[in-house]
């Protein structure tokens, strides 16, 4: 059933129309006794709220193509932060001559993006509704606490000195150089932020585009500026912006940059492992394996004399079905180079191994370990992590 | 049939009903419409709540705990002398006493109530808080988030149509972003956001670090009486900062040695980095309900903690105007909880109001993520109702198997908003077994039903069997098991609590006891001997000396009150 019916009323653009419509309709549907029924009608709220924007939006869009034709595009208030720009950015070329070299490449870089007017990346800068960039936009209220000339001149230095970040970043991760968004109060104004923050990824972007750097080069001087403005939060709208594979590479830096920040080793004992099981890395297993070769060679020559290395292997074995074993079923949940590692041993439900288990578990490692070099190979091509003693012995190494 | 609206707060909890057309706030037994939410057991093993455990908190620290509404939906057991307590009973024992309070003023017994959660909290601490009423004896007919409760009673009296506020909430423990907008009749909330650790209490932990550090003290070297005399000192002076520019804490401590003044712009500096994280809540709820700053014609302030002249202005700066807080920011929630007990009552002047509500994050669940070769992202969230979707509302995904001849598949249920199940916040788990079959072949559809008291359930259904796995959400690794919930119940039952006739002489005391911690030498003794004379004559049980006795003191007690804070 279309959602005009449902309202009962005609296609309309009006919006207070269907919130009319809606309200009426709402106190027959309630949602807590008529769930069901308030379900269905909601859904058709908002898709009618969508359509008759839509059609609005196309009303706009006609209004737009007049007021070019009339050749005042970026007339006051749509002025976008672009346009300043490039008219900054001529006048910074003159006045920049002398200073460093960097500067001038990235004007002109610049320059180049502007020429390529069809690329993804200018798309914020035609003026088709992006009203996110319009720096300074005052409203008309009278309690407004920065006046529009503080928030012009704080426009303008900031400009400058985003600029001069950007510049710097071409060669350097500074997030110093970012320091200066700290200083301006003007920067509470939600408006002007939001503003300023797309302005800020924008440049950015432009800079690593065209200049072909890595985000990942540039990591700590990202990570600062995600702290300030949430960018990470943001991936959505960037990306409808300038499209995924303009942003992901920044996103993947950001979002995984969070995560380093988390503490890697938890120690808590818990009777199940709390939260997603994820496998351990191959190469952090091998890595915590020698780990606790080394320590027991250590402790088995100190405690054997004589060179024989069959003694030596002998008693290597034994330390690995006593210690790892205990250890394993310890609430350590791990040998020593495991816990090193972040690893922990769990059943496949991730709870604690019984020392039963953990003793076949070490003794079919040694088995699997010793008699058969091929089995190292075989571990190779295991691509899921699980190895072939856990398969065995129904258990699973994963991150602590 | 009264249903009780209730505003369980992190520091302070209010009750009111829908009584003849309006809100009506119920005061309690010392006359007051703020209860603290503190809870201690005194000398005879009796249970004491509010403003008598307040007092206590200073005199008797290690018998009394406050703002344990954080740790809802936790294990944590808070000590309280020989017995331990979780966050739920202690929840319970507040909700227990509003209820007794509610019924002496209305003169019938009542068993039902709403209950505000912050908008932000997840379906662990709303059932917790659930558990908590029926603790309590109170079936809880509905959770309502606060900052919707707070945008009811400002929507009540709102006569232009088509208008949108902004509700920001900043109470003890919680901070809560919703944006509503009003039209004939209707209240609808377009986007929710939070921070369910950034709260008035934080602020004042600023401040005693921050004054400790001036006076080159350390926390450990600090006995618990003294720190918590501090700690309320120095909110003291928070409250006092909303007021006026500089406050100066005299002398408080033996350690300390000289006065300490704390001004407006050393709070701000220090503040910074809380005030930080108010930002992200309110530019999110923005950008999820696609609105700009002008679009909102009043931004509305609620909770205590809002009364800081330094978030205000923070406000006013954002959203480039003042923002207005006419209803006491301390009690429009639970007048908000009492507008939607008369709804639920069907309160004949309540017949055009409708609420809708949303879900403010995002829940989902985990999928193989075939990219992860390495296992170092884990698996991939699939979000099954999208954060900001209008409720009580109910979807269904379809999932296949992932390995050939799977016999169980888990169904992980998480919430939050990152792409990797790993930095969002795990709720629970349901297995099902699914026959042997080739990966990709066996499906099941998982559905996330969400009511309108923000709490889920999850269906799973095995496509090939029929077999339906129907559960609110089990095997939660904080929630409580139905057994739990008895014992609870029987612990309570033995608690012996304060008949309510001594109260008021009895909070006298505690408030005589508390200044009697915190003073120093001859005033010291002064008190001490105030505290004995009045226990003699509490003991002598004669009415009107006790009367006059009570009278004498609590003038004596607000003099000294006056003069020892600033």
């Amino acid at each position: 059933m279309n959602c005009w019916k449902t309202l009962g009323i005609m296609p309309t653009g009006d919006a207070s129309l269907i919130k009319k419509a809606y309200a009426s309709l709402l106190k027959v549907h309630r949602p807590d006794e008529d769930p069901a029924g308030f379900s269905k009608l909601n859904h058709a709220y908002k898709q009618c709220l969508q359509l008759s924007k839509q059609q609005h939006y196309s009303d706009e869009k006609i209004d737009h193509i007049e007021e070019a034709s009339k050749g005042d595009l970026l007339s006051d208030s749509r002025s976008s932060i672009d346009q300043l720009d490039y008219d900054d950015q001529d006048e910074s070329n003159q006045d920049k001559q002398e200073e460093n070299h960097s500067s001038i490449t990235v004007s002109s870089q610049k320059n180049n993006l502007v020429k390529t007017t069809d690329t993804e990346l200018l798309k914020s800068s035609t003026p088709e509704g992006e009203d996110s960039i319009k720096l300074g936009h005052i409203g008309d209220d009278e309690d407004t606490i920065f006046s529009e000339d503080s928030l012009e001149k704080a426009k303008e230095s900031l400009i400058q000195l985003t600029e001069s970040a950007i510049n710097k970043m071409l060669k350097t991760d500074k997030p110093d150089d970012w320091q200066f968004i700290t200083s301006y109060e003007e920067l509470y104004d939600i408006h002007f932020r939001i503003g300023y923050s797309d302005y800020v990824f924008q440049q950015i972007l432009a800079l690593f585009h065209d200049n072909k750097i890595k985000p990942k080069a540039r990591q700590s001087s990202l990570l600062y500026l995600d702290n300030i403005f949430g960018w990470s939060d943001q991936e959505k709208k960037y990306e409808e912006e300038y499209g995924y594979e303009n942003i992901y590479s920044i996103f993947d830096i950001l979002i995984d940059g969070q995560n380093n920040q988390e503490t890697p080793i938890k120690w808590s004992v818990e009777p199940r492992h709390k939260g997603p099981i994820e496998q351990a890395g191959y190469y952090k297993r091998i890595f915590a394996n020698m780990i606790d070769i080394i320590l027991y060679v250590i402790v088995s020559s100190s405690l054997l004399n004589g060179d024989n290395i069959g003694d030596h292997f002998i008693s290597l074995i034994g330390f690995f079905l006593i210690m790892n074993a205990m250890m394993e079923a310890s609430p350590m949940q791990g040998s020593l180079g495991k816990v090193l590692f972040g690893i922990k041993v769990t059943t496949y439900k991730g709870r604690r191994l019984n020392i039963l288990h953990a003793l076949l578990r070490q003794l079919i490692y040694c088995i699997s370990t010793l008699s058969f070099k091929i089995t190292v190979w075989v571990n190779l091509f295991l691509n899921d992590g699980r190895l072939l003693h856990d398969r065995i012995s129904r258990s699973i190494a994963i991150k602590r | 049939m009264t249903i009780l609206g209730i505003d369980l707060g992190t520091t302070n909890s209010a009750c009111a009903i829908w009584q003849d057309g309006k809100a009506k706030l119920i005061p309690n037994r010392l006359d007051k419409l703020l209860t603290p939410s503190v809870v201690g057991v005194d000398s005879n093993g009796e249970v004491v709540v509010g403003d008598i455990a307040k007092h206590r908190l200073i005199s008797h620290p290690k018998e009394t705990v406050s703002v344990f509404k954080r740790a809802m939906g936790t294990q944590q057991e808070f000590s309280l002398g020989k017995q331990r307590f979780t966050a739920v009973e202690l929840s319970a024992l507040i909700l227990r006493n509003l209820k007794e309070d509610a019924e002496n003023f209305t003169g019938e017994k009542i068993d039902q109530a709403v209950i505000s959660v912050p908008a932000y909290f997840n379906d662990v601490q709303r059932k917790a808080t659930k558990q908590a009423g029926e603790l309590a004896g109170l079936q809880v007919e509905r959770l309502i988030n606060e900052p919707t409760a707070a945008a009811m009673v400002y929507g009540l009296h709102e006569s232009a149509d088509e208008t949108q506020f902004m509700i920001l909430d900043l109470g003890g423990g919680t901070f809560d972003v919703t944006l509503v907008e009003f039209f004939a009749g209707v209240m609808e909330v377009h986007a929710s956001s939070g921070d369910n650790f950034l709260g008035g209490e934080d602020f004042t932990n600023f401040l005693v670090e921050k004054f400790l550090e001036a006076n080159g003290l350390n926390i450990n070297s600090l006995t618990i009486a003294e720190r918590q005399h501090i700690y309320s000192i120095l909110n003291d002076a928070k409250h006092a900062l909303s007021a006026r520019q500089t406050v100066v804490v005299e002398q408080s401590l033996k350690q300390q040695d000289k006065s300490w003044t704390l001004t407006r712009e050393i709070f701000e500096e220090m503040a910074a980095p809380l005030l930080d994280r108010i930002r992200f809540p309110i530019e999110k709820t923005l950008r999820d309900s696609g609105a700009s700053p002008s679009d909102i014609s009043q931004v509305v302030l609620v909770g205590g903690a809002t009364r800081m002249q330094t978030f205000r202005s923070l406000v006013t700066k954002m959203f480039r105007r003042m923002p207005s807080g006419h209803i006491d920011p301390d009690l429009v929630v639970a007048m908000g909880t009492a507008i939607q007990a008369g709804l639920k009552e069907k309160s004949s002047d309540l017949d055009d109001v409708v609420l809708t509500d949303v879900c403010p994050y995002s829940l989902g669940t985990g999928v193989l993520n075939h990219a992860d070769r390495h296992g170092k992202q884990g698996n991939i969230f699939l979000p099954i109702i999208e954060r900001n979707t209008t409720v009580p509302v109910s979807f269904e995904r379809t999932v296949a198997t992932a390995q050939d001849n799977q016999k169980v598949v888990s169904v992980g249920i998480y919430q939050g908003e990152s792409r990797l199940v790993k930095n969002n916040i795990f709720l629970g788990d349901i297995e099902v077994k699914v026959p042997k079959a080739p990966k990709g072949k066996e499906t099941i559809t998982i559905r996330y039903s969400y009511d309108m008291n923000g709490l889920l359930e999850v269906d799973v259904t095995v496509d090939s069997t029929g077999l339906i796995v129907n559960k609110t959400i089990i095997n939660s690794p904080d929630s409580l098991s139905e057994e739990d919930i008895k014992k609870s119940q029987e612990k309570l039952q033995h608690l012996k609590f304060h008949p309510r006739d001594t109260e008021t002489n009895r909070a006298l005391l505690a408030r005589a006891e508390r200044l009697y911690e915190s003073s120093l030498d001859d005033r010291r003794e002064y008190l001490g001997s105030l505290i004995n004379d009045f226990e003699v004559l509490l003991e002598k049980q004669v009415l009107r000396d006790i009367e006059i006795g009570a009278k004498k003191i609590e003038a004596i007690l607000d003099s000294i009150e006056k003069d020892t804070l600033f």
